[in-house]
């Protein structure tokens, strides 16, 4: 499903990806390990296409995600550190203008009822710059619950939640294993990578040390 | 998926009010400090005018613009609207089609500000002069989005947005100086068509290269 060969990635000379290679299978979750600044992010970004290498290839259901064809994107969800939505747009504004490029997602109708699910509905309408970190998270994963993909690409999905938004994490990726998505997600804590990820990859020194 | 990013930045400059409001009030400052400092008669005054005009709109512009692409920084919302499955040329296009409406409307406002305070009279023939200035400004912002998105990734983009904008407006400032002048005066067509047509051949080249390359441009 995922094949990723070679990736080369400098930053003013210094090497943060070494030629990382690795393959995913359909239906499976890895986790994405290694210390701060060993490349974790940046290999997210490749992948998803928003920041470029130096070289190497990707290849997303056959086809080549580097290139600039952005259908080959069509079935990937990228969700970063930061809430990657507009600050003076409500949540159901930003849901609303992120879905319309998202293909057979659901249908807008439903924005309410996941909100609300995701303990937001309150808040719908606000401009999200009033939201808290674990807010903001929850609507991240409201976008990831509402949009159609087979591989989610997610950036410390667990950053900002309380108990209770942990636990709907959890369930999400019990929801998502149940449906065979793929996902790859940042992780920093190696028992709940343990009982989530299929997979555990190691980043250490712009190379895959462990797989 | 045009209409969802032109509507996107339409809703949020109507939440922040900050693009139009910051150039309206920089572009009334600006006009204040011409009016305050400048002791020449009315026909030296009149011939620069058009001069002033444009200089006023290149500030304005680069001030606005920024602030258009400072948005799309918070909260890395770009990163995520460029992972999208979506033709990233669009995006150079709605930039352009806001930018141009924001600087449009600003235009609109501050028209009769600058005549009055200036103490100048109107220009005999309103219409054309407004719709040549329009003309303009759609190459004005094809040529400002582009630099922007170039800039958007760096962390100097404040700096370097003027830097590298100013060159590159200098030809459209000047043939938009010769075309107002031309046309405050009354001057016909054929005396001002090939500014008219430098105007032209900036918006086709710059329309075309900010739509091709914007898929390039905006990858970190």
């Amino acid at each position: 499903m995922l094949s990723v060969d070679r990736i080369y990635k400098t930053f003013n000379r210094f090497n943060i990806l070494n030629g990382i290679s690795f393959s995913q299978q359909e239906g499976e979750i890895i986790a994405l390990m290694g210390k701060n600044g060993s490349g974790k992010t940046t290999l997210l970004r490749i992948i998803a296409r928003i920041m470029k290498p130096d070289s190497g290839s990707i290849l997303f259901q056959g086809n080549e995600l580097l290139s600039n064809n952005s259908l080959f994107r069509k079935n990937l969800l990228y969700l970063g550190h930061d809430p990657g939505m507009y600050s003076f747009l409500s949540a159901k504004e930003n849901l609303r203008f992120a879905l319309s490029f998202r293909y057979n997602s659901q249908p807008i109708t439903k924005i309410q009822k996941v909100l609300d699910h995701f303990e937001l509905s309150r808040f719908s309408s606000e401009p999200i710059s009033v939201f808290s970190k674990g807010m903001l998270q929850r609507l991240k994963l409201a976008y990831a619950e509402l949009s159609s993909w087979d591989l989610l690409l997610f950036d410390e999905p667990f950053t900002g939640l309380d108990k209770n938004g942990i636990d709907l994490v959890g369930q999400l990726i019990k929801k998502w294993r149940d449906k065979n998505k793929t996902v790859i997600m940042v992780l920093h804590n190696e028992h709940r990578a343990k009982q989530i990820a299929d997979k555990k990859l190691l980043i250490d020194s712009g190379k895959i040390i462990l797989d | 998926m045009l209409f969802s990013l032109i509507k996107k930045e339409l809703m949020m400059e109507f939440r922040s009010k900050q693009i139009i409001l910051s150039m309206l009030f920089f572009g009334l400052a600006i006009i204040l400090i011409f009016a305050l400092s400048s002791n020449v008669s009315r026909v030296i005054l009149t011939n620069y005018a058009p001069g002033m005009f444009w200089l006023m709109n290149l500030f304005i512009i680069v001030l606005g613009v920024h602030r258009s692409f400072a948005y799309e920084k918070d909260f890395d919302a770009f990163s995520i609207l460029i992972s999208n499955p979506i033709d990233r040329g669009l995006i150079f296009i709605a930039k352009w089609v806001s930018g141009f409406l924001f600087i449009s409307v600003t235009q609109f406002v501050i028209f009769v500000p600058f005549f009055k305070l200036l103490l100048l009279e109107f220009p005999e023939n309103t219409l054309l002069f407004l719709s040549t200035t329009l003309f303009i400004n759609i190459a004005i912002m094809a040529v400002a989005n582009l630099i922007s998105g170039i800039v958007l990734r760096s962390k100097f983009s404040e700096i370097l947005l003027p830097l590298l904008l100013f060159p590159l407006l200098s030809p459209i400032a000047i043939a938009a100086t010769k075309i107002s002048n031309s046309v405050i005066s009354l001057q016909p067509f054929a005396m001002w068509n090939e500014w008219f047509l430098i105007i032209a051949s900036i918006i086709v080249i710059f329309g075309l290269a900010g739509y091709a390359l914007f898929d390039y441009v905006v990858e970190e």
